[in-house]
């Protein structure tokens, strides 16, 4: 009983402020209720809203925008981020000083660097073209601004934020792994790559996937920084769900709809966590 | 009793309700459903994607609690 005292409150909270709204966004995505008109009478249209939201081709696109920007910025984060914790790890002369600096993107607000990088990104006296124009003469381009490299704009300013994190998180693999199992790899002449293959591999693999895990589910719910940086354009090319969810809801009031959308958006998340959390249970047994 | 005598003394129920392989077949469900909302091939896909999403959500969440062996 006391027990049950003392957790009560955060049971209250966790009510109210987690499973309440999900059960009342799951409630309004089966009506036509507009936030905007509280007065106007709220009719419940069944399914009609999940028929219009899977069938909209519009909806279709920013979900493969989305698909775009998740699989190649987790793709490029994994792989900067494993190779930089592979090299911190190498405890070089001034290693601690070189990791502070490596973390400084990820300690920023979203929206701080999104607004930055619209000025590196400045087609006339933007830094980044200086950069690629010092090296091949590529003239004046708009990263943000043109429809083939808008979506890659996005891609490297998030890489550019949260390869400090993955590394982060997968420095605790090396870290963790004793010296003894490399000595015996160097008794029985095992080469470099085959030790990186049979030992530092497997021995991250959690921490890879957990940075995958987290990651992942962050970037499919990325609003933020994205909205700093292209506001979802040129046209709607770097229109994430997110920020269409955001437009219906809050724009165009379409609660009903808008839930419905959340609750897509909410589900798909959830299952991938499932798939997650099994397969990272999986590879701690081993 | 061998762990092969006990899997055979098993109850029927017990024996095809296993957490490991019906767990798999939500998972491949769910990861499916994940392909076919994000896929740029088919908007008949994509339309079926929720469905399918939902189906392996909710079965994941029952198998979850299916005993492990």
């Amino acid at each position: 009983m006391v027990a049950w005292i003392f957790i009560l409150p955060t049971i209250l909270l966790l009510l109210a402020i987690n499973i309440f709204p999900l059960i009342w966004a799951i409630v309004l995505s089966f009506t036509n209720y507009r936030a905007n008109q509280p007065g106007r009478e709220v009719k419940w249209v069944g399914t009609r809203n999940y028929e219009r939201l899977l069938s909209s081709e519009d909806i279709w696109g920013y979900l493969q925008a989305t698909a775009h920007f998740v699989c190649w910025s987790m793709f490029f984060q994994v792989l900067l981020g494993f190779g930089l914790a592979l090299l911190i790890n190498r405890q070089f002369k001034g290693h601690a000083t070189w990791t502070t600096l490596i973390l400084l993107p990820m300690m920023l607000s979203p929206a701080v660097v999104g607004t930055f990088w619209t000025y590196i990104y400045q087609p006339q006296a933007g830094i980044f073209n200086y950069i690629i124009n010092f090296f091949i003469d590529a003239g004046t381009f708009s990263m943000i601004g043109e429809v083939a490299l808008a979506p890659w704009a996005i891609v490297m300013v998030d890489t550019w934020m949260w390869t400090p994190y993955v590394m982060l998180i997968c420095l605790a693999g090396p870290r963790s792994i004793p010296d003894y199992l490399y000595e015996a790899a160097e008794v029985d002449r095992a080469s470099k790559l085959r030790q990186f293959w049979s030992i530092t591999l497997p021995m991250v693999l959690p921490f890879l996937m957990l940075a995958v895990l987290f990651r992942g589910i962050e970037n499919f719910k990325m609003f933020d920084m994205v909205v700093e940086l292209t506001s979802g354009g040129p046209g709607s090319t770097t229109e994430l769900a997110s920020i269409n969810l955001k437009r219906e809801a809050f724009e165009k009031w379409r609660t009903g709809y808008s839930s419905a959308f959340a609750i897509l958006l909410f589900l798909t998340v959830f299952g991938l966590g499932n798939i997650y959390v099994k397969f990272l249970n999986k590879v701690k047994e081993r | 009793m061998s762990g092969q005598e006990q899997q055979e003394a098993r109850p029927g129920l017990r024996r095809w309700f296993r957490r490991g392989p019906w767990e798999m077949a939500a998972t491949a469900l769910i990861g499916l459903g994940v392909f076919m909302l994000m896929q740029p091939f088919s908007l008949w896909l994509f339309s079926n994607s929720f469905a399918v999403i939902l189906v392996g959500t909710l079965s994941f969440v029952i198998v979850s609690h299916f005993p492990e062996d």
